[in-house]
């Protein structure tokens, strides 16, 4: 299992594509739910994408493209990032705590915290 | 998205969030403290103190962006326990405004159909919209922008017509000695506007937080001032002081007036906008600001269940459960206005609480990334945060009958906020999961 403490933040996000990929309860949560996922650390250079269509995550790449329609835009140090994505810090929590920003739709937030309560039973 | 859209989007969801069928409700509670242009002047005031609250808020907002606010920034400023206490009261008061949402549009139903009890009709709409929240249905921003600016623009004009039509003349009591009242009359309309702080968990970009969201909120609060204002000239111009404050619906007799027998159904349709924009943004964003806490670990783990749509069931629930028996309650007590007045009081405290918070927070993290700061002075933030109990208070005690009764109603659900503050307290740091408030995000902007 990958730890946030030693993994890069591409290796915790690639681990979670995995877990996402191999999960069918996510498979139920996003059926018609192509998104964009932008993965921005606060405090690090690269900033990636992750796509999701078509009930699954074709793809996590570095780099960013803001601006458009069905993207969810992660804001949070690096840290915290690897911390959510590793399924160490509730993404509800750290929301509350106000570590991490969501920039969305409301049922874009609501589902995401689904797949992480479903793949990491937080 | 373009910006100008983006903007139009969220004045209008914290104009819609604010304007519900209760707002002509405490219309006409305000005439039960003054009367004809002091109503204006109570709205001008408390929309005033609601664009000063609106620019703390949105430093709030750009300090931790699209976060749930009512628990963020007061956890960020204050001890978790103040914090969870002000985060009761706030559903407190979301449950006693949704039951009072519910209660008006069973009287406007009745008004358009006298068969149907106002409590069937009301539990009705719970029911209708616990239904819509399961299935995980959302407006879509067109169609939310276009029933607000609908039912905006249809109150203006009937405001306005309702000006140019009526002929009552100033009652002999409409003098300068109402001034003495003013307090009580604002700290019962800030009710009017309470909700324009949802839109600050709906930022679209990070840019939103800079100037977007922060100018949306002022805006609003002036769209709705402008509303409120026409609507109470033309009650007051056109029906006698008796026919305002005889029911807790005076647009039904305000439409009649204007329309004839077309009013009532005119209501009805007013009503159904407004459910669009307020009850059902209410109850979804009630449920998942439950489910939040939830997942904090502050409520039972029931209330953060969903189901395969992403719905937050539990919450829904919850909020369902509690709105309708508090619409019971008001249904069969008439205690409608009680209910909004006791929930405003609330609120003035949560609203000086975010004042406050702005205060400490510049002092305890100066160097906290900000994208906002508000232009309101010192000095003013405390005159502001110090006056809003003081108002609530003192519309809690305006409404003519037994002053004892809205004292009692508040100090009991006080004690139920603080019962379920402690309880919530208990199960955080008994599970462990109470953690500090971590100031990752504070390097200099």
């Amino acid at each position: 299992m990958i730890e946030a403490a030693t993994a890069t933040l591409e290796e915790c996000l690639t681990d979670f594509r995995e877990r996402f990929n191999d999960n069918a309860r996510v498979k139920k949560l996003i059926v018609g739910w192509n998104r964009d996922i932008l993965v921005e650390p606060l405090d690090a250079p690269t900033a990636y994408t992750m796509v999701i269509e078509n009930l699954e995550m074709t793809s996590v790449s570095a780099g960013i493209d803001q601006g458009h329609d069905g993207q969810v835009h992660m804001q949070a140090d690096e840290e915290i990032l690897k911390r959510i994505f590793t399924g160490e810090y509730n993404p509800a929590e750290a929301l509350i705590d106000g570590n991490m920003a969501v920039f969305s739709e409301e049922r874009d937030k609501v589902k995401l915290e689904a797949i992480a309560m479903v793949i990491w039973g937080l | 998205m373009k910006r100008w859209f983006e903007l139009l989007f969220y004045v209008t969801f914290g104009a819609g969030m604010a304007f519900g069928m209760s707002s002509f409700t405490m219309l006409s509670g305000l005439n039960e403290i003054v009367t004809g242009p002091w109503v204006v002047v109570a709205i001008v005031l408390a929309g005033l103190l609601c664009s000063v609250i609106a620019s703390s808020v949105a430093e709030l907002a750009s300090m931790y962006p699209s976060a749930p606010g009512v628990r963020t920034y007061l956890k960020a400023a204050f001890d978790n326990r103040l914090s969870l206490m002000l985060v009761y009261l706030y559903l407190i008061f979301m449950v006693l405004v949704a039951a009072v949402e519910a209660y008006m549009f069973g009287l406007v139903m009745r008004s358009v159909f006298p068969g149907v009890p106002p409590l069937a009709a009301g539990l009705g709409l719970i029911a209708f919209t616990v239904a819509v929240n399961l299935r995980g249905l959302e407006l879509p921003k067109t169609m939310q922008i276009c029933t607000t600016v609908l039912l905006i623009v249809l109150v203006m004009g009937l405001g306005v017509m309702g000006m140019l039509r009526g002929g009552q003349p100033p009652a002999a009591h409409e003098g300068w000695e109402q001034a003495a009242k003013i307090p009580a009359a604002v700290g019962m309309a800030v009710y009017l506007f309470i909700g324009f702080e949802w839109v600050t968990m709906l930022g679209m970009r990070p840019d939103s937080y800079k100037r977007t969201i922060p100018l949306s909120m002022p805006l609003a609060i002036a769209t709705n001032v402008v509303a409120y204002s026409l609507c109470a000239f033309g009650f007051w111009r056109l029906l006698s002081h008796a026919q305002i404050v005889a029911g807790t619906t005076p647009q039904v007799p305000y439409f009649t007036a204007l329309l004839g027998s077309g009013g009532p159904y005119l209501a009805l349709g007013i009503s159904f906008l407004a459910i669009f924009s307020t009850f059902n943004a209410g109850i979804m964003g009630g449920s998942r600001l439950i489910y939040v806490l939830t997942r904090e670990g502050i409520l039972p783990a029931w209330c953060a269940k969903m189901n395969e749509r992403g719905a937050p069931v539990g919450g829904i629930f919850t909020l369902g459960t509690l709105t309708s028996l508090i619409t019971v309650v008001v249904v069969t007590w008439h205690l409608e206005i009680l209910a909004a007045v006791i929930g405003s009081a609330f609120v003035c405290f949560v609203y000086s609480a975010f004042m406050l918070a702005v205060i400490k927070l510049r002092r305890t993290r100066p160097q906290a990334r900000r994208s906002f700061r508000t232009a309101v002075p010192q000095w003013l933030q405390w005159t502001i945060a110090a006056a809003f109990p003081l108002l609530g208070l003192s519309s809690l005690v305006s409404q003519p009958g037994p002053k004892s009764i809205p004292i009692l109603g508040a100090l009991a659900f006080t004690a139920v906020a603080a019962l379920l503050t402690r309880w919530s307290h208990a199960r955080t740091e008994k599970s462990k999961r109470a953690t500090p408030y971590r100031p990752v995000l504070e390097p200099e902007a």
